[in-house]
């Protein structure tokens, strides 16, 4: 898809979540676990510590958020220059 | 709405896995075998690479792991509406962008893994079935059919990955020898 149709289509998905969606991605992603990548690629799952998991868990609801809109859609396609933007592998 | 085209993709894993994968389209149920092997980049999902020579790139790098390996093919839909692509810059900006507020609606932490964040914009934008990649391998060293100068160039050290995230993007399963 073209970048303004994901932008579109994501804030409008975002928009629409209620707490309980929330919760349910959460859980789902693992908030408290993340990948790694080793030097020839392969991906470890690494869980975080338990300081990081309460940390982040403090402000782990917020309620009336406010709604997410485009902001400025002539800034959509502008050559942001992500030189230094690479996949690790 | 986008174009829509099938092009052949190959996977590889365990010869047990590859054999179970098989035996689901033999049965007619088509099963998605994720993996975290890859997820660092696009998070869950089955990854694919776009030819033979990429995947038995892959199978030799398992193989100094330890691992054996077999290769499937498929058939992979490409329907460019439900496609995230890394590939394309501008994409690759407004994720960047807007990443921030899915980190905050979620509450997750915006210092993440590539994987973890597409892993998160999915949950949340369920249209998307397949991400798009290129892989850079900098330690792989340059094929000496290319050149290897400053200027813009060819090169083996990237190579495109999908990331498959719905079953029904694949059509049937085949062993490759």
């Amino acid at each position: 898809m073209e970048a303004i149709e994901f932008e579109k289509g994501l804030l409008d998905a975002l928009n629409k979540l209620d707490d309980n969606d929330v919760k349910r991605i959460r859980e789902k992603i693992g908030v408290n676990s993340d990948y790694e990548i080793d030097e020839d690629g392969f991906t470890h799952l690494v869980v975080k510590s338990k300081s990081f998991v309460e940390a982040n868990d403090v402000d782990m609801y917020k309620e009336s958020a406010p709604e997410i809109k485009l902001e400025n859609k002539n800034n959509l396609v502008d050559a942001v220059e992500n030189n230094d933007y690479q996949l690790a592998a | 709405m986008g174009f829509e085209y099938y092009m052949p993709a190959y996977h590889v894993n365990s010869p047990e896995t590859i054999q179970k994968i098989l035996d689901s389209f033999t049965n007619g149920v088509g099963e998605l075998y994720t993996t975290i092997e890859d997820g660092y980049w696009a998070g869950n999902g089955m990854y694919f690479w776009d030819n033979t020579g990429n995947a038995d790139y892959w199978v030799r790098q398992r193989k100094h792991k330890g691992l054996s390996s077999k290769v499937m093919g498929t058939s992979l839909l490409i329907d460019e509406d439900s496609i995230l692509d890394l590939t394309n810059e501008n994409v690759l900006n407004s994720f960047e962008r807007l990443w921030p507020m899915v980190a905050e609606k979620l509450g997750v932490d915006q210092e993440c893994s590539p994987g973890k964040k597409v892993n998160s914009i999915c949950e949340v934008f369920e249209k998307i079935k397949i991400v798009k990649l290129c892989g850079y391998y900098p330690k792989k060293k340059e094929h000496p059919f290319f050149d290897n100068s400053s200027t813009p160039q060819m090169t083996i050290k990237a190579r495109i990955i999908f990331c498959v995230k719905d079953i029904d993007r694949l059509s049937g399963a085949t062993n490759i020898e």
